[in-house]
């Protein structure tokens, strides 16, 4: 009896300063880690500011401006030489005008059931049908029908 | 435990009283260890249990760590100073300095000879001799890179430690210099943003974002100073401001100097020309007398000026550089910068009015600006009649370049005063502080106005297809001893860009340019200022990807009726001499 109460407080005491060793330790090690892992960070944030410091500098104004005369073959202001307007006028004029074909007499109804799912899920079927059919009409040559049903959906969409 | 004892007595049976001691200090020594290890169980249930689970540590780890980074980096580094699209103008960098012991140096000639190889730049003998100079602290190198830091850390040798300092850099050099300014060793401004924003910059809290661009900054640079040498200026400035914020885009003087060379530099190039230097600026100041008269009760498009005699008032004679010596009407006195014109038009609105106008545009007082340098106008006092008809052509009165182009941009947004502004503003202003200085009608002449000064008066160089550049040529003579100076001028041009809604005021002005044989020896504004403003506008619109605009009818067509234009005037000529 004696020799069992007496073992098993030793064995219970062993085992908590055992315990209480490996935890302290731990604490020990992880407490090492972070202050190792935050002076780390300290130090890229440092080396960052002197990266970014770097950067604009080497991304100044005047040497961009040096390194394109020198390597590019671009001139110095494209609006000296009229490209933005010469560009403009090369354009293509819209060939035809965008209108629906006919009166979009569902649209109306699209725009006030959107929100509840079932018309939704309606619309969404309906255009995918129409889509379809902007297909067919592709294939029989009709271009310019398709443009106006797809102009049409995205009205709808939106 | 007692039981245990109490046992064991019993066996042991003899010596009673002995025990009897041993046992009382048993239980002693036992009820204070039972004390020790009550007190250790309520204070692990205090940390676990009650600061554990009802009081969470949050700030725990975030105090550490602010504790440590505190720590590492001692002082919180002088704020950053961006531009408006977040370039870095202004940022402070810790830089290591070597320093010695030189009581702990073993062989100062190995320690010398090692760092000759490390620093080039450094005198052998110098270093030598600070080394043998057994003082405890001597400067050998102030901020060194990192990679001659971890050479001499390599080379080991005692005696050599390193002190990090803060040091200011500027990585877009002199682009800014004048607005950005610059500061000292100590992290204190000394001039520019630096100084006026001083004290939080040295908060070290968030970037202060200037209004300024790089780029347009780096173009206006560019072309003033492509300006400047082909004219053989003395000096050039120039500003471009948004029109409906009076955001400063870009601003430059010239010369200016590098940063890092502050104290070296001479006062002409430390000086700030846009916003410390005011000129007598010359006839943009009609684009105010003009107005003025627009805005004046009963001013009318159709007034016409007899400009063929000079005017005597007082000692003075106001005269034309080119006189066109007929009757014109306002918008030619504006397109050909008739002075007598204008100096009529300045005597019509009258004294108070005009004064009162200026006033209200902020010629007439210096302006609030984080840049610390402004100067005050010099304004006429006490202002008499001949100052009326001065002022109305920009002579008499000297005002700042950037009070000139905000004062331009109050005039041309739709008459909404804007307030020169560097510095980002942050958050929404109210805008019940909205103040009109001019009617929108007013301002819409003002623009088809400009517009024709550069369609068929002075300003013709300054025009970029598809912008629609408007604008009013500048040639004052500077005054010095004795009057003024017919040869020294400031040649300068006010424009502004798309004119059918002008988005941004252009002003390039050179002082005391000198005319060349490509320009047939004139140095005035429409051979100076303008083909630099039209530059600029072609270099800004690549900039800024502004697309140009398809003019279907001139946008000054309704102005034309009052301008003869030069085929008119030939024609006019010949049938005369018939």
């Amino acid at each position: 009896m004696i020799k069992i109460s007496g073992l098993l407080c030793l064995a219970m005491a062993v085992a908590a300063g055992t315990m209480l060793f490996n935890t302290s330790q731990s604490v020990q090690h992880a407490e090492q880690s972070l202050s190792s892992m935050q002076e780390k960070m300290v130090m890229e944030k440092e080396s960052l500011r002197v990266l970014t410091a770097e950067w604009d500098y080497l991304n100044r104004p005047e040497r961009l401006e040096k390194l394109t005369l020198e390597n590019l073959d671009l001139d110095e202001s494209l609006a000296e030489k009229d490209v933005f307007i010469d560009a403009d006028k090369s354009l293509p004029e819209p060939k035809l005008p965008v209108l629906p074909r006919q009166k979009p007499k569902d649209l109306l109804l699209y725009a006030s059931t959107a929100q509840s799912g079932e018309a939704g899920k309606d619309a969404e079927a309906d255009r995918q049908g129409r889509f379809v059919q902007a297909d067919d009409v592709i294939k029989s040559g009709e271009r310019e029908r398709f443009s106006d049903v797809a102009t049409h959906e995205e009205g709808v969409t939106q | 435990m007692r039981l245990f004892h109490k046992r064991r007595l019993n066996i042991m049976g003899s010596r009673q009283a002995n025990l009897e001691c041993a046992r009382g200090r048993l239980l002693l020594i036992g009820s204070f260890f039972l004390v020790a290890y009550i007190v250790v169980v309520a204070r692990a249930v205090d940390l676990s249990v009650i600061q554990g689970v009802l009081h969470p540590p949050q700030e725990y780890s975030s105090y550490e760590a602010q504790k440590m980074v505190d720590a590492t980096t001692s002082e919180k580094p002088r704020a950053d100073i961006i531009d408006r699209h977040g370039v870095i103008l202004a940022r402070s960098l810790k830089t290591s300095s070597l320093f010695a012991d030189a009581a702990l140096v073993r062989d100062p000639q190995d320690v010398a000879k090692d760092l000759k190889k490390v620093f080039p730049d450094i005198s052998y003998g110098a270093t030598l001799k600070k080394l043998q100079s057994k003082k405890r602290f001597v400067w050998l190198k102030r901020n060194i890179t990192p990679d001659q830091q971890s050479q001499i850390l390599y080379l080991g040798h005692p005696g050599l430690d390193f002190k990090s300092e803060m040091k200011r850099v500027y990585p877009q050099g002199s682009l800014a210099v004048h607005s950005v300014g610059v500061s000292g060793v100590d992290g204190q401004g000394l001039v520019g943003i630096e100084r006026g924003f001083d004290n939080l910059l040295q908060d070290g809290g968030a970037p202060l974002q200037l209004t300024l661009d790089v780029r347009l900054q780096h173009a206006l640079r560019r072309e003033l100073s492509a300006t400047m040498k082909s004219f053989k200026g003395k000096g050039a400035a120039g500003v471009v401001m948004d029109t409906q914020t009076g955001e400063v885009l870009a601003a430059v003087s010239l010369p200016d100097y590098k940063p890092q060379g502050y104290q070296k530099a001479n006062s002409d190039s430390q000086f700030n020309r846009y916003s410390q230097g005011v000129y007598e600026l010359g006839s943009v100041f009609k684009v105010f007398s003009t107005a003025a008269i627009l805005e004046k009760r009963g001013g009318r498009i159709s007034q016409n000026f007899d400009v063929r005699e000079p005017i005597k008032i007082g000692r003075f004679k106001i005269r034309d550089y080119h006189p066109e010596n007929r009757v014109l009407t306002l918008p030619e006195v504006f397109i050909h910068s008739s002075n007598i014109g204008s100096a009529m038009m300045g005597q019509a609105v009258g004294t108070e009015e005009l004064k009162n106008f200026y006033k209200d545009l902020g010629l007439l007082s210096a302006p609030e600006f984080g840049v610390s340098e402004i100067g005050k106008p010099l304004i006429p006092s006490p202002w008499n009649e001949v100052h009326t008809m001065t002022a109305s052509y920009g002579h008499g009165i000297a005002v700042s370049p950037l009070q000139l182009v905000s004062a331009t941009s109050s005039l041309l947004n739709g008459g909404i005063l804007v307030k020169p502004k560097i510095v980002k503003s942050i958050g929404e202003e109210s805008k019940d502080g909205v103040i009109r200085v001019v009617s929108p009608e007013t301002s819409h002449r003002m623009r088809q106005l400009m517009r024709l000064a550069v369609t068929q008066g002075t300003g013709g160089n300054a025009d970029v297809e598809g912008y629609l550049v408007g604008g009013k040529t500048g040639s004052a003579e500077k005054s010095g001893r004795g009057g003024y100076d017919r040869k020294k001028l400031i040649s300068s041009f006010l424009g502004a860009f798309p004119m059918n809604d002008p988005r941004y005021v252009v002003f390039a002005m050179v002082d005391e340019p000198v005319g060349s044989k490509e320009t047939y020896g004139y140095a005035t504004g429409g051979w100076v200022g303008a083909p630099t403003v039209g530059r600029i506008v072609s270099s800004m619109v690549s900039i800024l990807g502004i697309s140009p605009i398809n003019e279907e009818e001139k946008f000054e067509k309704s102005l034309m009726h009052y301008v003869k234009t030069k085929e008119q005037l030939k024609k006019e000529q010949k049938l005369a001499s018939h």
